[in-house]
């Protein structure tokens, strides 16, 4: 067990992309906690899809011995929180088993949004922060604005900031000085009952669940027996150990401490995300505060091209909720895609990120309906019912109250877009809450919408009308009755269930308009004519036809052309498999996520 | 009666002669532009020896069927192989008959462009047994064959074809092409009535393809021809079936047209999936057994492929097919003929029926595929969908 008093634990936050990875890396190298052969760039980011798009997903951690000036040995417990508003649960609990935080920002670039919900979110977990301005080395670097800033916009004395670029290496080691000095040393009694926060879990095929735990008080050791508090479960633990950066067995973990714990738990929903560790011998009375179970708040429709592939869906979604304890799945049955399953994201991130990695690791080709929210249906006899697919909405007449949750979306951009900014907020039904300058040429909007309209491809529009320049977070915020209707997309006069969407009753034929004509766009030309219609009940508000194809021949195939076409002819036959055969006609993938399309 | 087996006998040689004076725009073929008239009588002598080369290498290999027997068919193809001496057909023929079998019964064809051959070489080439002759007409319209970068005219075309049959050539095919950009109906109906008035025994229609990598891709992506639109193309192939029948041809393959018993031999081997060794540069060869059979390519440059000695060297690659790439190539080249596929022929060595292997209801039902009698066939809806059809297959 570790001497309290020179454990530090910490987090670093930051707005994607202003050097957060880069910065770990080098803390780790400056350690030492990192061989040559394992300085692959961003260490901290496991997963290959985490790398590419340079987003942490999981939350990882990483035991760090420095010594500090004073010429004491300290242990530097460095955690690392998921990097996106989806999986801002995770980055709370993740900030509770800190005492500090490190604040990055981008010198060139200032405070963002997701810089001002990681802050808020670190000074509601009561955490010491320590800025540091990052990329100083870039020629359009602005350490002083961006210092101002800070103070103006977040409030906090940024005068001691560290200046760095974590690039280039430079100041490292006076971000770890400011860590030892500045951050406080965790409290706790070893002789209490076991208190331990649960901010991360695993499925590791060799040793079961993986818990990442932070100790508040009492002692973990091998052999002993533990208890799950919010799930009641119990478990013996097998080993004890750290992450330093490779998993490290110890002998116990004490109060301060940050490490992991498996106990052969065989289901990670057995302990989540918040959960107390406790003892069950001598277990604490009172769990740590602030657990809340992970809720999906964006569904969508996950189904295999190839029917034959339902049973490997079935078992890598498995596999991946093993891993994922918000993901959510239940069977389900599509007129025109057949057998799925509806699933449940913490946001269209999340839902991204799963849907990757079922096609990439697990090689399913899938196709994925419009992404919607959970709908509040109060029916005429009184009854409460969640719709999650617009095809489970009870018929018009049974319905008494209609409601669509609701969040509050803050947005930071340069002003010289607040008006096109505006102008998209407004059409997305959004009620303005809040405008403020934050600077004389960067602003600040809040504004209550609608999830619904944030799910139908939002965030790209937004990040098209500002060239990249707003960024983004939101909140949920609660539920609100709404006009709303079901429309119907139907081809050659077959209504395909997989296409319908809830959709504001003003807004319906205009948009039945719209996904018809981008139907059109998308669906192929084949053998015959195909016509798109889009229908609200039973009245037909937009019609588009797709000509029949009428030539599609090879003038000349002699000799020497015949290996070449066939690999040609087997290479639009794989294109092909892609395809959802509805009825004859055959839809692309994208042919579903249309109403994402739609300008 | 003629069993499956004994047509399967019938083996082809084709050679290619990969130069041309100059290249036109609108052609993706393995060939080299060469205008200077010395270097190409340079290069002619030291491609000969290649070919010779690699004619002797493969004539000694039990495994090549092709080279077993006398071919049913010789193919010189380019290229324009009419810019090669009579010379060069020469010895290239009887090199044929002594390391490979009598040349008694041959189609043996050579393609020719009309600024290349004269009365004179028509003649040598007729006595040295060249009995076919396939002219790159291309089009009788001035205008056309100016977009279409051909170093000749209408009238030229016409006088090259009088020529072959003064010299004696009693089995000429001409080549035309439509759906030129800018082209209208009636200017291609002009095209076709006058070159049906030629008498050629043997037509062949391509609607022109704009490949990639040739200038015509790159004029199209800078907007500056505009590919014809899809109806036009239609009508232009519908009446250019509707003229030439009435002229006396029929159509036994997509773009290929012939009077009673003018088929080509030689072209109707690779639609019937027999055996064929292909010299030259960039040439492909087809091995029909064993299993289902074994295709392979020479080096399309012509440098590495002259300077290629060893059979190693010279091959670029080779598949050998699996059963269910030989029934996809099977019915994707069968079904170009009119005629279409035996249903029986295609069980006995397939163990199943072509219908199987295809979207055959939904075909069925969209009116582009028949039965008649025993075999399997295209409609005329169907032939214009045929890569469509063909995407059904699924073996």
């Amino acid at each position: 067990m570790a001497d309290i008093s020179k454990i530090r634990n910490f987090s670093i936050i930051a707005h994607i992309d202003h050097g957060k990875s880069t910065l770990s890396d080098r803390i780790l190298e400056l350690t030492g906690a990192l061989s040559d052969r394992e300085k692959k760039n961003q260490f901290m980011d496991k997963m290959e899809l985490e790398q590419e798009r340079g987003v942490t997903i999981k939350a990882q951690t990483a035991r760090l011995t420095y010594k500090a000036k004073d010429g004491n040995d300290y242990i530097l417990n460095l955690i690392d929180t998921p990097g996106h508003v989806d999986f801002s649960y995770e980055v709370s609990r993740s900030l509770s088993a800190c005492e500090g935080a490190i604040l990055v920002v981008d010198a060139s670039q200032g405070v963002e949004a997701q810089t001002l919900a990681h802050l808020y979110n670190a000074v509601d977990a009561g955490l010491e922060i320590v800025p540091v301005l990052n990329k100083i080395d870039l020629p359009s670097a602005d350490p002083e604005r961006v210092r101002e800033e800070i103070e103006e916009v977040l409030g906090l004395d940024a005068s001691d900031a560290v200046l760095a670029s974590a690039k280039a290496g430079k100041g490292i080691a006076e971000i770890l000085e400011a860590v030892v000095e500045r951050m406080p040393a965790p409290e706790g009694d070893k002789d209490a009952p076991l208190k331990a926060l649960v901010f991360d879990t695993w499925f590791d095929a060799y040793r079961g669940v993986v818990v990442q735990v932070r100790v508040v008080d009492g002692l973990i050791k091998k052999g002993m027996k533990i208890r799950f508090m919010a799930t009641g479960k119990e478990f013996d633990v097998d080993t004890v150990g750290v992450f330093a950066p490779n998993p490290t067995n110890v002998k116990s973990l004490g109060p301060g401490e940050v490490g992991f714990v498996t106990a052969a738990i065989k289901d990670v929903r057995d302990t989540s995300v918040g959960d107390t560790m406790t003892g069950v011998e001598n277990p604490t009375q009172e769990p740590l505060d602030g657990y809340k179970a992970a809720k999906p708040m964006v569904f969508s429709g996950l189904y295999p091209i190839d029917s034959v592939q339902y049973e490997n869906l079935k078992d890598a979604m498995e596999k991946l909720k093993l891993n994922d304890a918000a993901f959510t799945y239940e069977p389900e049955t599509s007129m025109a895609l057949g057998f799925g399953f509806r699933c449940g994201f913490l946001g269209l991130f999340h839902m991204e990120i799963i849907q990757e990695r079922l096609e990439r690791e697990y090689n399913l080709d899938l196709i994925t309906t419009a992404p919607t929210v959970v709908y509040r249906v109060t029916k005429m006899d009184g009854e409460v019912v969640y719709v999650e697919n617009p095809t489970k909405l009870p018929p018009v007449q049974a319905i008494s109250k209609f409601e669509e949750p609701y969040i509050l979306a803050s947005i930071h951009m340069p002003s010289e877009y607040l008006g096109p900014v505006l102008g998209l907020c407004e059409a997305r039904r959004g009620v303005q809450r809040e405008m403020k300058y934050i600077t004389t040429d960067r602003v600040m909007v809040v504004y209550e919408m609608p999830l619904s309209e944030v799910v139908l491809d939002f965030y790209d529009k937004l990040k098209t009308l500002t060239r990249g320049y707003a960024s983004m977070d939101y909140e949920y915020h609660d539920y609100q009755e709404g006009k709303l209707v079901k429309l119907d997309l139907l081809i050659n006069g077959e209504s395909v269930d997989a296409l319908s969407l809830i959709t504001p009753k003003e807004k319906a034929q205009s948009r039945g308009r719209d996904v018809a004509a981008k139907m059109k766009e998308i669906i192929p030309r084949q053998m015959f004519e195909i016509i798109i219609q889009a229908a609200i009940g039973t009245k037909v508000v937009a019609r588009e036809t797709v000509r029949a194809l009428r030539k599609n021949v090879t003038a000349k195939c002699y000799g020497g052309d015949i290996t070449r076409k066939r690999k040609l002819l087997e290479k639009q036959k794989a294109g092909k498999k892609r395809m959802k055969q509805v009825g004859s006609v055959e839809l692309p993938q994208e042919a579903f996520l249309a109403v994402l399309k739609i300008d | 009666m003629e069993t499956i087996k004994d047509r399967l006998r019938a083996t082809s040689i084709y050679c290619h002669l990969p130069f041309c004076k100059s290249k036109c725009p609108y052609c993706d073929f393995n060939s080299i532009a060469i205008d200077d008239p010395r270097q190409l009588e340079e290069i002619e002598a030291t491609y000969l020896d290649a070919v010779l080369r690699e004619l002797k290498d493969i004539s000694t290999d039990e495994s090549i069927l092709a080279v077993r027997q006398p071919p049913s068919s010789v193919y010189f193809g380019g290229g324009t192989p009419s810019l090669m001496s009579p010379r060069f057909f020469e010895t290239l023929l009887s090199a044929i008959e002594d390391q490979v079998g009598r040349l008694d019964n041959t189609e043996i064809t050579i393609e020719a462009n009309p600024d290349s051959i004269d009365l004179n070489k028509l003649r040598e080439y007729r006595k040295l047994g060249i009995n076919r002759l396939s002219i790159g007409i291309q089009s009788l319209n001035d205008r056309d064959l100016k977009v279409l970068g051909r170093p000749h005219t209408a009238k030229e075309a016409i006088d090259a074809f009088k020529a072959a049959r003064k010299a004696g050539f009693e089995n000429i095919s001409i080549d035309l092409i439509f759906a030129l950009p800018d082209q209208s109906l009636g200017e291609w109906e002009a095209v076709l009535k006058e070159a049906a008035s030629l008498e050629a025994e043997h037509i062949s229609i391509y609607g022109l393809t704009i490949e990639e990598g040739t200038p015509f891709m790159a004029s199209k992506e800078r907007g500056e021809i505009k590919p014809s639109p899809e109806a036009l193309e239609i009508e232009m192939y519908e009446r250019a079936v509707e003229q030439l029948t009435k002229h006396g041809y029929t159509r036994y393959e997509i773009s290929n047209f012939a009077m009673p018993s003018r088929e080509s031999r030689h072209n109707s081997g690779y639609w019937t999936g027999r055996d064929y060794i292909g010299l030259g540069a960039g040439a492909h060869s087809y091995v029909s057994s064993p299993d289902f059979g074994k295709r392979y390519w020479n080096t399309s440059d012509v440098a590495e492929y002259i300077t290629a000695t060893a059979r190693l060297e010279r091959v670029a690659g080779q598949e050998l097919l699996t059963k269910e790439e030989a029934m996809t190539e099977a019915l994707m080249v069968g079904l170009r003929l009119t005629k279409g596929i035996s249903i029986d022929d295609f069980k006995a060595r397939f163990g199943v029926t072509p219908m199987e292997l295809l979207d055959y209801e939904k075909l069925l039902s969209l009116n582009t595929l028949e039965v008649p009698e025993g075999q399997l066939r295209l409609t005329d809806k169907g032939i214009l969908l045929s890569n469509e059809i063909f995407k059904t297959i699924s073996p």
